[in-house]
């Protein structure tokens, strides 16, 4: 038996608003990376776009299946069992799972700063082994996030020792609290805690709009130089 | 005595040199003024002319023997959104030095 969440049922549906908002936020980094790669043509903006892409359609996917998820299920505490999910849920959980690691894979390799296909494909090849060969799916996506989202993070804080950036150390905690995020979810899959899937939600949306307002200041700050 | 080594340049900043040129210049740069003011070689010039014609931030226009290099609209919004290209870049990590 397949679990990938734990939620509480009082949770549906603010988690569609939470998804929602990553949404945008994803979209947004996405479309303004691709705009300046068109000027730049440099090769990390558009594995960067790349990989905000893959992150927005991971949650498109999370809220499609949430939502209808939403109208099926009330009461109670609940788990989402990937076996007994219906053919077409369970595609879309795992193109769901794929397109998450797959935005992960993309930052990682940018944090990774070498200029290797063989490496990338590597990448790709040791998530999806861990996934296959795990049968316990929702373990394994969130022990690969973390793994990834703390080499990402650490990144961060040695492009801010070296840049001394402040929107760069925003960067870093974003995606710091993104490793809490995915170290809760695994505590909360281990010891079947749905309240941890709650916190784990509420770090997320923290590390989400760390990021975002990293973003923000670029802008805020270009114009004040431009 | 120290020699005090510059930093390197990153591309984009070699970008906005070149393109800095031709505007400073009302728009229209010969080769000879580009590789004086963008501390380039030649090849290197060269090679960076190239991509910023494809990429349509610059026009090339021959006449004769002679070549002007003019800066496009979208030449002239890079150079005017530089900076906030150059913060989110460095901001997320993106910069690669010079090659």
């Amino acid at each position: 038996m397949q679990i990938l969440h734990i939620m509480p049922s009082w949770f549906w549906g603010t988690n569609l608003v939470f998804e929602c908002l990553f949404l945008l936020f994803s979209i947004v980094i996405a479309v303004y990376a691709f705009r300046i790669y068109k000027f730049t043509n440099q090769r990390e903006l558009k594995i960067f776009g790349a990989a905000f892409s893959f992150l927005a359609i991971a949650h498109l996917i999370l809220i499609l299946l949430n939502s209808f998820f939403l109208s099926l299920i009330g009461g109670g505490f609940r788990g989402l069992e990937i076996e007994e999910m219906l053919g077409l849920k369970n595609i879309l959980m795992f193109i769901y799972v794929g397109f998450f690691l797959l935005g992960l894979i993309n930052l990682t390799y940018i944090a990774l700063k070498i200029k290797s296909t063989r490496s990338y494909i590597l990448l790709i090849l040791i998530s999806a082994l861990t996934l296959c060969c795990n049968p316990n799916t929702g373990f394994s996506v969130y022990t690969l996030s973390a793994i990834f989202f703390l080499f990402i993070s650490l990144y961060y804080l040695n492009e801010f020792r070296k840049t001394h950036n402040k929107n760069t150390l925003l960067v870093f905690i974003g995606f710091a609290l993104l490793f809490f995020n995915s170290s809760l979810l695994v505590i909360s899959l281990i010891k079947e805690i749905s309240a941890s899937y709650v916190l784990a939600y509420l770090i997320e949306a923290l590390g989400y709009f760390s990021i975002t307002f990293s973003f923000i200041n670029v802008f805020k700050d270009g114009k004040k130089k431009n | 005595m120290s020699l005090k080594m510059e930093r390197k340049r990153t591309k984009l900043e070699v970008i906005r040199d070149i393109l800095r040129v031709i505007q400073e210049r009302n728009g229209r740069a010969k080769p000879t003024r580009i590789l004086y003011k963008s501390n380039l070689s030649h090849i290197m010039m060269k090679e960076y002319l190239a991509d910023l014609i494809s990429r349509g931030l610059i026009k090339e226009n021959k006449s004769g023997d002679s070549r002007v290099y003019s800066l496009t609209e979208k030449g002239a919004k890079y150079l005017s959104e530089y900076s906030t290209i150059a913060n989110f870049m460095e901001s997320f990590g993106l910069n690669e030095s010079e090659v």
